[in-house]
């Protein structure tokens, strides 16, 4: 065993998660190995001191506060509903005023829901997407299925996928030599019907084609984004744990490559998924 | 597996797929016969809540209300683990007919409890930054007593990427085993593995940027 192998396998050894073969192997190159023994030993030492550490206590109003939100929570919408019942009966007069007044408070109300709605998508959104991120480098079918859990999608064929979002998805294109295209899905996410295809490239690497109605910024949370001019396509670059994902607008929609290795495999791809019109 | 808040480890009942870095690891597999055989003792806690029940509520936060707020400590920091904390029951009491019970609570409730605080973060949008209130260590400045390391480890932690951060809280602190980290955050354990590697060596030179000395 190597000192890149063993230092692959510190954490499960020290959590006591390997299993025993590899923990023999691994412990008898650490006591011929003083550069992985220190590095072990680092470990052992941030265990303690974040296990010397006193618990912290929470405070003692904390129930009471909790109890308060449900309390108002509760109660806002049976004092609505008591209102509702009676008001406006006794006074005629008022009714007009009421009705009003009423019909003004519903139309906040649905703003005000509506914009906690949309809020909160993004507020998902923004969680699992970048969930998919983190996961994808090192476990596209895992981020897929992450994907897949959170939002509806079937496996189509591209014909399929271009009969339900009207447009030929990019993947139908000739993909570069040596890039195979292993699967499309249509998947609903909050902004529209996304085709959403995996294909493994000739280093034997998985990219994700992602193709949208609606550009979506909020995939990518608040990392560092560039802009390019790529193949005559203005491009947007986020760069994080040794991949590229470039999104950028064709025709009737958006494409989002995610797992790109450089900006010339990205020039590459985009010569054939989205060749610029004659 | 001992840990501090003395529940058992071998409960865990939902598997997922085996890569080849999972090979390596041992329990990581499931023992969902041993499962069937255990009642879990919050059930009928549980149920009361999910019919509204106010005194079943208390009872429920009274069992995990420490465990949370430690966990918001460490991951969103003591200045707003009050606010997170506050919202994670909230959320827990309106949402909580969604637990169908195909998991053990607690795992839902640290995965409730991870997103508030991704969120706390993400919204914040801080970049976190590091207030000391003591010098790095020097060879004439006493070292090692229990609120300097406190402070550095905590700055330390609030350095470290969000999702690093997580594993390796939920890892030390919660002391989950890597089956349960990767039930709990949705990964797969060679995931697991891999970013523990990355959060600790990363953390090891964060905290000695700020002088800390095993």
């Amino acid at each position: 065993m190597n000192c890149s192998e063993v230092l692959d396998l510190l954490s499960p050894l020290h959590d006591e998660e390997l299993s025993t073969d590899l923990c023999e192997s691994v412990e008898q190159h650490l006591r011929e190995c003083p550069a992985c023994a220190a590095v072990r030993a680092d470990f052992g030492a941030m265990s303690s001191l974040i296990n010397q550490q006193p618990d912290p206590e929470p405070p003692a109003e904390l129930w009471n506060h909790i109890q308060s939100e449900m309390h108002s929570y509760i109660s806002t919408s049976s004092v609505a509903s008591d209102r509702m019942r009676f008001g406006f009966l006794r006074r005629p007069r008022r009714l007009l005023g009421v009705v009003a007044a009423t019909l003004v408070a519903v139309l906040g109300i649905a703003f005000i829901i509506h914009e906690t709605v949309d809020h909160g998508h993004d507020e998902h959104l923004a969680v699992n997407f970048d969930r998919f991120l983190n996961e994808f480098p090192t476990s596209p079918e895992q981020a897929q299925k992450l994907l897949h859990a959170n939002y509806p999608s079937n496996l189509v064929d591209v014909d399929q996928a271009e009969l339900e979002v009207k447009y030929r998805p990019a993947v139908a294109n000739a993909l570069p030599t040596g890039y195979t295209l292993d699967s499309v899905h249509l998947v609903r996410m909050p902004c529209c019907l996304c085709v959403e295809a995996l294909c493994t490239t000739p280093y034997g690497t998985r990219l994700a084609v992602l193709e949208h109605a609606i550009d979506q910024p909020v995939w990518f949370g608040d990392r560092p984004v560039e802009q390019c001019n790529c193949n005559g396509r203005n491009a947007r670059l986020i760069r994080f744990d040794g991949q590229l994902v470039a999104t950028w607008k064709s025709e009737k929609r958006f494409l989002t490559i995610i797992g790109i290795r450089n900006e010339d495999e990205l020039t590459n791809l985009m010569k054939h998924l989205d060749p610029p019109e004659a | 597996m001992k840990r501090r808040d003395g529940l058992q480890t071998d409960n865990f009942a939902d598997s997922y797929e085996e890569t080849a870095s999972d090979r390596h690891l041992t329990n990581v597999g499931t023992n969902a016969d041993s499962l069937s055989l255990m009642t879990d003792p919050q059930a009928d806690i549980i149920s009361a809540c999910q019919s509204g029940e106010r005194s079943a509520q208390q009872q429920l936060y009274e069992l995990h209300h420490r465990r949370v707020y430690r966990l918001c400590v460490r991951l969103v920091g003591v200045q707003d683990a009050s606010d997170v904390t506050q919202q994670v029951f909230l959320k827990v009491f309106r949402t909580i007919q969604q637990f169908s019970g195909s998991s053990r609570f607690e795992t839902w409730l640290h995965r409730v409890t991870v997103n508030e605080c991704l969120q706390q973060t993400r919204s914040k949008s801080r970049r976190p930054e590091v207030t000391l209130s003591t010098e790095p260590a020097s060879a004439d400045s006493p070292t090692g007593t229990a609120i300097e390391s406190a402070e550095i480890l905590q700055a330390a932690l609030d350095r470290l990427e969000p999702d690093l951060r997580t594993m390796f809280v939920l890892r030390e602190v919660e002391e989950l085993s890597y089956a349960e980290l990767a039930e709990t955050l949705e990964v797969s354990a060679g995931t697991v593995a891999s970013r523990l590697n990355r959060a600790r060596k990363l953390l090891k030179e964060l905290l000695t940027e700020l002088g800390w000395e095993p």
